[in-house]
């Protein structure tokens, strides 16, 4: 059996030359076409507006991460009255929030140096002491500014910090009193991300004031064990 | 219908807490907790959850060690158990599947990807907030 040629459809403009019952069937291809343009319309509409609201959902994703992991920081920095625990702490934020496994943390003495106060998968001898005169670390405590590799800005890497990822000054009443240095990050971990510099900047305003009230409840307790 | 149950195993206070607020803020799940391998396997015997999500370094006992013993068990060798690794590298991996975990996340945890995850191996329709 050979298959018939498909039949061309008439155009509107043979409508007037067709037979009655032709006709109306035309004008009701006319207006199925009209209504097809139209449902076109709106299923272009909502697709256009499913991706906006995709978007907003990815925005809100994002945020409500953020948020989550900002209060987990948080709270884990001020919920303890232990220099211990606070340090605990930071090491469990620093690894498992941030994904780096090299850190180290400073407090600036009135001698202008550096002095380590705990650290972690790191050769702390060369940490020990630093001039804060000098280096990307001494930069972080001169400016109170983020630093975040590859920046420069022309200032010199000492030899212990070759692989330095980022550093963050560490602020007491807006006063640089240290700062965290981080090395290595996890393999899975390509770089920093918006969440990360969030972090950075809640441990750069809330870290030394957990450690001071942690040091200052402790000689509270120290003094009142003293005169009992 | 009865709610869903997830073991979260972890020994830092800081994941464990990130664990449960990504549960809390996505899902409806009933949550329990355990600091080690030791009292995951304790857990998954008396309370039998649905999903397992645990820690690899841990201290008594690890994560591999937990999921093997977890694995033996009749009543527990069924439960999908998604390991937390810190570091991702392929023979790390390699290790979790071959110690019998269903899938693995990688610290931080990311917790679109965690979900998803969990979607996948107990169902979207009871539990998971969509």
């Amino acid at each position: 059996m050979t298959a018939r040629a498909p039949q061309p459809l008439p155009s509107p403009s043979d409508y007037g030359s067709m037979s009655q019952p032709a006709q109306g069937l035309g004008e009701r291809v006319l207006e199925l076409e009209a209504e097809r343009a139209r449902l076109e319309r709106a299923v272009a509409a909502l697709k256009a507006e499913q991706r906006e609201l995709l978007e907003r959902f990815a925005g809100l994703e994002e945020q409500s991460s953020t948020v989550t992991t900002l209060y987990v920081a948080c709270q884990r920095l001020h919920s303890q009255l232990s220099r211990r625990e606070v340090l605990l702490a930071v090491r469990e934020l620093i690894s498992n929030l941030i994904g780096c496994e090299e850190y180290a943390l400073f407090s600036l003495a009135s001698d202008g140096a550096l002095h380590r106060v705990a650290s972690f998968g790191l050769d702390s001898g060369a940490l020990e002491r630093l001039d804060a005169r000098t280096g990307l670390i001494g930069r972080t405590v001169r400016t109170g500014e983020i630093y975040l590799r590859p920046e420069s800005d022309g200032v010199e890497a000492a030899p212990h910090e070759s692989n330095l990822t980022a550093c963050i000054p560490l602020q007491r009443e807006g006063i640089v009193v240290g700062a965290i240095a981080l090395f290595h990050l996890l393999p899975q971990k390509p770089g920093f991300q918006e969440l990360d510099r969030e972090l950075f900047g809640l441990l750069k305003t809330h870290l030394a004031t957990a450690l001071y009230c942690a040091d200052l409840h402790e000689g509270a307790k120290t003094r009142n064990g003293a005169a009992a | 219908m009865r709610r869903k149950k997830v073991l979260l195993v972890d020994d830092s206070t800081t994941s464990l807490l990130m664990e449960q607020m990504i549960f809390k803020n996505r899902t409806n799940f009933d949550l329990i907790t355990a600091r080690d391998g030791q009292e995951a396997v304790e857990l998954a015997l008396t309370e039998r959850p649905d999903l397992i999500v645990m820690d690899v370094v841990m201290p008594r006992m690890s994560g591999i060690e937990a999921l093997e013993r977890i694995r033996l068990q009749e009543v527990t060798r069924h439960i999908p158990v998604i390991l937390v690794t810190t570091r991702g590298e392929p023979e790390n991996v390699e290790m979790g599947y071959a110690s019998g975990c269903s899938d693995y996340v990688t610290k931080p945890i990311n917790g679109a990807e965690l979900i998803s995850k969990i979607d996948n191996l107990i169902g979207a329709e009871e539990g998971v907030l969509q």
